[in-house]
C-alpha cells in the first residue's frame, strides 16, 4: 500500500431515530501522496462523513481505512479513540466551513496550537511566514470575533498547515464566503498545499473548486 | 395559549438535569430556612413558657431615681385623669433580697389582689403558653422551683412563716413572688418603698410584631430597643428583665440569618438557570412574538412554569427541612438546655412556600426582565456600575456605623456587602480579561483560563454565589476561631482555681468555714452575686475577696479597693460608660477601674470586693466556692458526708473541657448551615459550567479535530475549575474578612454585648478557601449531561 489514504470495502451508517441508514456501502478510495481530491455530492451524501472517517473522528462499521506516512501504516479501523486522536493530531490538518477557530485564542495562538500539540515549535517561523503570505501579518493579536469571514478561513488554513501534516481535510472551506473571498481563500489553500506537497481532500459544492482538483470523487445519495 | 405554558413545562422535561438541579438547589435553600425555623420555634416555645409571674401582662417598667409609693400614686392620678392615654394598666413593684436559712431569696411584690400572679406549668408543654393564674391568698407566696418548695409547703423567713401557694418555673434563682404588702414585710422594708412601676402600654403594632416574630424568630431581639418616657418616668421594655430570653432570641436571629444564606444562594441559582432557559428558548419565543403573542403573555407562562417548579421544590424542601432540623439539633444544642421538640406549623409551611416559590419567581422575573431585550434589539455591553452599588454602600455604612440599627442593621450591612461583591463578579471578570490574556502558560492552559473571563455571562452569577458561600464560611469561621481564642484565654484566666463548687442554695460562708476547719491548709474563696440596678438597667453584681490574684483573672493588675469595680463590656455599652467613670448604685458611687469581656454573660455584670458589696447591701449571700489545696476525692467525700443538698463540684480541667465542648457544639450548627449554602453554590456552579460547555460545543469539537486527547481535555476542565475557584476565592477573601470583622465588632456586641478581637487565623482561612477551590474544581470536572440546546 503506497496510497496516503486508502479505504477498502468501507461501510458506514447512522442510527437515524429507529432506523439504521447506510451512508457508505463497500466504498473504496485511494489517494496518492500529494494528490488533491475534491469530494462532491448533494447535501447528506456523506462528504463530511468521509472526511471525518479519514480524520479518525468517526470509525468505519466495516472494511479497511489506512493512512500511510513516512513508510508507516496507520490502520485507523483497528485503532482506539486515543490512538486515532494521536494519529489525527500529527498527520491531519482540518479546515471546516465555520467555527474553525478557538474564540479565546488570538490568531497567532490558534496557529501555534497544533505546533504546541505536536511539540513542533521549530515550525513557528514557517507558520509566521505563511500567515504573512495569507495577508494576516498585522492581525496576529486579533481574536476570532474581530476577524472577517475571509480572514477567519485564512487563519484556519494557516492553522491546518502549521504542523505541515501530510493530509489536509477541508470541509466546504469556502461555503460560507462570497465569490471574491471564496476564490482568494481557495487560491491560498491550493498554493500552500502544493508548496508543502500534502494530500488535500476537499468536500465542496462549488464547481470552481472541484475543477481545480486533480480528481473528483462524486458521492450519490 | 396554555400550549405556551405546556411548551415551557415540556422544555423543563427536555432539560432534566438543569430542571433537577434547579429544583434541588431551591429545595436545599427551603430546607435550610425551614430547619432553622423549626429549631427556632421549638426554642421560642420553650422560652415563652418561662415567664415572670409578677410581670404578667406588663410591657414596660417605669422608673425614676429614689421612687416612693407617693410617686406611684401621683403617676396613677395622672393616668386616672386621662393624661396617659396609652397606658392600659399599672402596678407598683418592689424587689429585694433576703437571706433565709442560708439561702438567698429574691423577693418581688406586686398588687397580687388586683392582678393575679401567673403560674407557669413547669417543663415544656406542646402549646407553649399554658400557665394558670394563682389567685390571691393572704400570707401566701409563689416560689420559683429553684427554691425547692412546693404548693402547701411553708417558707420560713426570720420569725415569719409563709405558705407556698404554687411553685413555678420562672427561671429566676431563688425567686419569691408575693403581694406587695407581704413582700415589704418579707424584705423588712419601709411601707413606702417602691422599686419601679409595671406598666402595660397599648401597642397598636403588637399583633404585627407577634406575627413577624412568628415568621422570623428572634426578630424582636434584632430590632433596636426604643427607650421612651412616661410623664417624668423613664420607660424600659420588660424584655430586659429576662436577659436570658433576649440572649436566646439573639442566637435564634443569628441562626435564622445564616439559615437564609442557602436560600440566597439558591436564588442566584434559579436566576442563572432562568437566564439559561430563556437563552435556549430564545428562538421559539422570537417566533411566538412574530406570530403575535404578547411579551407579557410569554412572561406570565414562564413565571407560571417556574412557580410550578418552585412548588415542587417547596414540598421537597419542607420534608427535607424537617429531617434537617432533627439532624441539626442532634449535632448541636446550640446553647439551648434541652433538645427542642420539632413540630410543623402553619407558619413553617407558609414560610417554606414563600421561600421556595417567591425565590423562584423573583429569580424568573429578574431573568425575564434582564434577558429578553432580544425582542427589541441586541443588548450592548451593559454598564458595569449599577444604581444599586451606591445604595448598597450607604446601607453598609449605616448598618455598621449606626448602633441604633441594632442586630438587624448589622446583618443588613453584611447583606449589602455580599450583594456588592456578587454584583461585581461579572464586571470584574470582564475587567480582568485583558490581564488574563497576558498570563503565560501552555495554549491549553490559556484556553482554560481565558474561558472563565470570556464567558462571564454564563459564569458570573454562579461565581457570585460561590463567592458568597465561601466568604460566609470564611467570615463565620474567622469569627468562631477568634471567639474561641478569646474564650480560651478567658477560661485560662477565670478557671485559675483547681476546684469550683456551686453550692445549690447552701450558705457559702457556713460551708467555707466548715471546710477550713476540716482542711486547715485549704485555700477557700467564696463568691456571691446579686441582681442590682444602675440607672434602671438590671445588672448582675458579683463579689468576692478581690485580691490581686483574683483581679488578674479578669485581666486587672491590682486588688480592688473599696468602691472600685470591674465591669463587663456589655455594661459599658448599655450604660455608655468607660474606665475611669463612676457608677451610681444603691446610692453610692463606684469607680470603674477595668473592663473585661464577659463572654457568655446574659446580662451586664460588675464585680466588686466583698467590702464594697457589704457597704451596699449589708449581709451578703455567697453561693459558690473555689477551693485549692484539697485533693478532689477528699473534697467530694467530705461533701458526701454533709447533710443537705448536694453541691456541684467541678474540676478546673474538666470544666475547661466541658466549656470548649459546649462551644464547639454551639457552633456545629453554624458550620452545617454554611456547608449547606456551599453545596447549593456548587450545584449552581456545576450548572453554569455545564451551560458554558454546551455553549462551547463547537470549540470542543474543534479540539477533537485537532487531536486534543481526553486527558488534555480533562486538564482544561481542571484548570478552568481551578481558575474559577481561585477567582471566587480572591473575591471571597476580602468579603469574608469584612464579614468576620462585622460579626466580631458589630453583630456580636449588638446581639450579646461582647465584641471579639478578630484574629486572622490562617488555618481558619485556608479551610473555606480550599473548600471553595475544591468545590469549583469538582463542579468543573463533573461530567456534563448532553442536553439538547435546540428549540425544536
Ligand atoms: N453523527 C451523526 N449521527 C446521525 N446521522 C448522521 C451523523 N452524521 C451524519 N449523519 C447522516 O449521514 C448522512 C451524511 O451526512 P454528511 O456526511 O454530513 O453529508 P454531507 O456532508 O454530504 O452533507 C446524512 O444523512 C446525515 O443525516
Ligand atoms: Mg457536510
Amino acid at each position: 500500500m503506497s496510497a496516503a489514504i486508502s479505504l477498502k470495502g468501507v461501510s458506514k451508517g447512522f442510527l437515524d431515530g429507529e432506523r439504521y441508514r447506510e451512508v457508505f456501502v463497500d466504498f473504496d478510495l485511494a489517494v496518492a501522496p500529494g494528490e488533491i481530491v475534491a469530494v462532491c455530492g448533494p447535501s447528506g451524501s456523506g462528504k463530511s462523513t468521509l472526511l471525518n472517517l479519514v480524520a479518525g473522528l468517526l470509525v468505519v462499521d466495516g472494511g479497511l481505512l489506512n493512512l500511510r506516512h513516512g513508510g508507516v501504516d496507520y490502520p485507523l479501523h483497528t485503532l482506539d479513540e486515543a490512538a486515532r486522536g494521536a494519529v489525527r493530531r500529527r498527520l491531519v490538518g482540518y479546515v471546516f466551513q465555520f467555527f474553525n477557530l478557538i474564540p479565546t485564542l488570538n490568531v497567532l495562538e490558534n496557529v501555534r496550537f497544533p505546533l504546541a500539540l505536536n511539540d513542533r515549535d521549530d515550525l513557528l517561523p514557517q507558520a509566521r511566514e505563511r500567515l504573512a503570505t495569507l495577508g494576516l501579518a498585522d492581525r496576529l493579536d486579533a481574536f476570532p470575533d474581530q476577524l472577517s469571514g475571509g480572514e477567519r478561513q485564512r487563519v484556519a488554513i494557516a492553522r491546518a498547515l502549521a504542523h505541515e501534516p501530510p493530509i489536509v481535510l477541508a470541509d466546504e472551506p469556502t461555503g460560507n464566503l462570497d465569490a471574491g473571498n471564496s476564490e482568494q481563500v481557495a487560491d491560498m489553500l491550493w498554493s500552500e498545499v502544493e508548496r508543502l506537497g500534502c494530500v488535500l481532500l476537499v468536500a465542496t459544492h462549488s464547481e470552481a473548486i472541484a475543477e481545480r482538483a486533480h480528481r473528483v470523487v462524486e458521492l450519490g445519495r | 395559549m396554555t400550549l405556551i405554558g405546556l411548551s415551557f413545562l415540556r422544555f423543563f422535561r427536555r432539560t432534566p438535569w438543569t430542571t433537577l438541579t434547579a429544583a434541588l438547589g431551591v429545595s436545599l435553600g427551603v430546607a435550610s430556612t425551614v430547619a432553622v425555623h423549626l429549631i427556632s420555634l421549638a426554642v421560642a416555645g420553650a422560652l415563652s413558657t418561662v415567664g415572670l409571674p409578677h410581670l404578667q401582662g406588663v410591657t414596660h417598667l417605669a422608673e425614676r431615681e429614689q421612687a416612693s409609693m407617693d410617686d406611684y400614686f401621683a403617676l396613677r392620678r395622672q393616668w386616672r385623669n386621662g393624661k396617659l392615654p396609652d397606658v392600659v394598666r399599672m402596678t407598683p413593684i418592689v424587689e429585694g433580697y433576703v437571706v433565709a436559712d442560708g439561702r438567698r431569696l429574691h423577693v418581688f411584690g406586686t398588687d397580687w389582689y388586683a392582678a393575679p400572679l401567673r403560674g407557669m406549668n413547669s417543663g415544656l408543654t406542646s402549646s407553649g403558653l399554658t400557665g394558670s393564674n394563682v389567685d390571691y391568698q393572704p400570707g401566701a407566696v409563689v416560689v420559683d422551683e429553684s427554691v425547692g418548695l412546693h404548693a402547701g409547703d411553708v417558707l420560713t423567713v426570720g420569725a415569719n412563716r409563709w405558705s407556698v401557694a404554687a411553685s413555678v418555673s420562672a427561671n429566676l434563682d431563688g425567686g419569691v413572688f408575693a403581694d406587695i404588702g407581704d413582700a415589704l414585710q418579707l424584705l423588712d422594708a419601709p411601707a413606702d418603698r417602691l422599686s419601679y412601676v409595671g406598666v402595660q402600654v397599648h401597642d397598636p403594632f403588637a399583633d404585627l410584631a407577634a406575627l413577624l416574630e412568628d415568621l422570623l424568630p428572634g426578630l424582636s431581639a434584632a430590632l433596636p430597643e426604643q427607650s421612651s418616657t412616661l410623664a417624668d418616668w423613664h420607660l424600659r421594655s420588660v424584655a430586659a428583665e429576662q436577659p436570658s430570653v433576649q440572649f436566646s432570641k439573639s442566637v435564634l436571629f443569628n441562626l435564622g440569618a445564616l439559615g437564609s444564606l442557602a436560600l440566597l444562594v439558591a436564588w442566584f441559582l434559579i436566576y442563572q438557570i432562568c437566564v439559561m432557559w430563556l437563552r435556549r428558548q430564545r428562538i421559539v419565543m422570537e417566533r411566538l412574538v412574530a406570530l403575535g403573542v404578547g411579551r407579557d403573555v410569554l412572561a406570565r407562562y414562564f413565571y407560571a412554569a417556574v412557580a410550578a417548579l418552585g412548588c415542587v421544590a417547596t414540598v421537597v424542601g419542607l420534608a427535607a427541612g424537617y429531617y434537617l432540623a432533627h439532624f441539626l439539633t442532634e449535632l448541636s444544642t446550640a446553647g439551648f438546655d434541652s433538645v427542642p421538640r420539632i413540630e410543623m406549623s402553619v407558619a413553617v409551611v407558609l414560610k417554606a412556600a414563600f421561600s421556595g416559590i417567591a425565590v423562584a419567581l423573583v429569580g424568573a422575573w429578574i431573568a425575564f426582565r434582564s434577558r429578553t431585550h432580544f425582542f427589541e434589539a441586541a443588548v450592548p455591553g451593559r454598564s458595569a456600575v449599577h444604581w444599586w452599588l451606591p445604595v448598597a454602600v450607604v446601607l453598609f455604612a449605616v448598618g455598621i456605623l449606626v448602633p441604633q440599627s441594632g442586630l438587624a442593621g448589622g446583618f443588613m450591612a453584611i447583606l449589602a456587602a455580599s450583594l456588592v461583591a456578587a454584583g461585581l463578579v461579572a464586571p470584574l471578570l470582564r475587567g480582568v480579561r485583558q490581564w488574563v490574556v497576558r498570563l503565560p502558560g501552555s495554549l491549553l492552559a490559556k484556553l482554560a483560563m481565558r474561558e472563565v473571563t470570556w464567558f462571564e455571562s454564563d459564569l458570573g452569577v454562579a461565581v457570585g454565589a460561590l463567592v458568597l458561600a465561601v466568604a460566609t464560611s470564611l467570615g463565620v469561621g474567622l469569627m468562631i476561631e477568634s471567639f474561641k481564642a478569646d474564650f480560651e484565654r478567658m477560661l485560662d484566666q477565670r478557671l485559675a482555681h483547681e476546684t469550683f463548687i456551686d453550692l445549690a442554695g447552701q450558705d457559702g460562708l457556713v460551708v467555707a468555714e466548715a471546710l477550713t476547719r476540716r482542711f486547715p491548709d485549704a485555700d477557700v474563696q467564696a463568691y456571691g452575686r446579686l441582681r442590682a440596678r444602675i440607672e434602671g438597667t438590671a445588672v448582675e453584681l458579683g463579689f468576692t475577696r478581690f485580691d490581686a490574684a483574683e483581679s488578674a483573672r479578669y485581666g486587672h493588675e491590682h486588688a480592688l479597693a473599696e468602691n472600685e469595680a470591674l465591669v463587663s463590656e456589655s455594661l459599658t455599652t448599655a450604660l455608655d460608660v468607660g474606665v475611669g467613670d463612676t457608677l451610681r448604685i444603691a446610692g453610692r458611687e463606684l469607680t470603674i477601674v477595668h473592663e473585661f469581656s464577659g463572654f457568655g454573660d446574659v446580662q451586664p455584670r460588675l464585680l466588686v470586693d466583698n467590702a464594697t458589696a457589704e457597704t451596699l447591701y449589708g449581709q451578703l449571700p455567697f453561693d459558690r466556692l473555689s477551693v485549692a489545696g484539697v485533693p478532689s476525692d477528699a473534697l467530694l467525700a467530705w461533701f458526701g458526708e454533709r447533710p443537705g443538698s448536694s453541691p456541684r463540684v467541678q474540676q478546673r480541667d474538666a470544666m475547661r473541657v466541658i466549656a470548649l465542648e459546649i462551644f464547639d457544639r454551639t457552633f456545629a450548627i453554624t458550620n452545617a448551615l454554611t456547608l449547606l449554602a456551599l453545596l447549593v453554590a456548587v450545584i449552581g456552579l456545576y450548572n453554569a459550567i455545564t451551560a458554558l460547555r454546551l455553549n462551547q460545543l463547537a470549540t470542543s469539537d474543534l479540539l477533537d479535530a485537532l487531536g486534543v486527547n481526553r486527558s488534555e481535555k480533562r486538564r482544561v476542565d481542571l484548570l478552568r475549575g481551578l481558575t474559577i475557584g481561585l477567582f471566587a476565592v480572591l473575591l471571597a477573601l476580602p468579603l469574608g474578612l469584612v464579614m468576620g470583622a462585622v460579626l466580631c465588632q458589630v453583630i456580636n456586641p449588638r446581639a450579646f454585648g461582647w465584641s471579639i478581637e478578630l484574629q486572622l487565623s490562617v488555618p481558619a482561612m485556608l479551610w473555606p478557601l480550599g473548600l471553595g477551590i475544591a468545590a469549583a474544581v469538582l463542579a468543573g470536572l463533573a461530567p456534563t449531561p448532553r442536553e439538547r440546546l435546540g428549540s425544536g
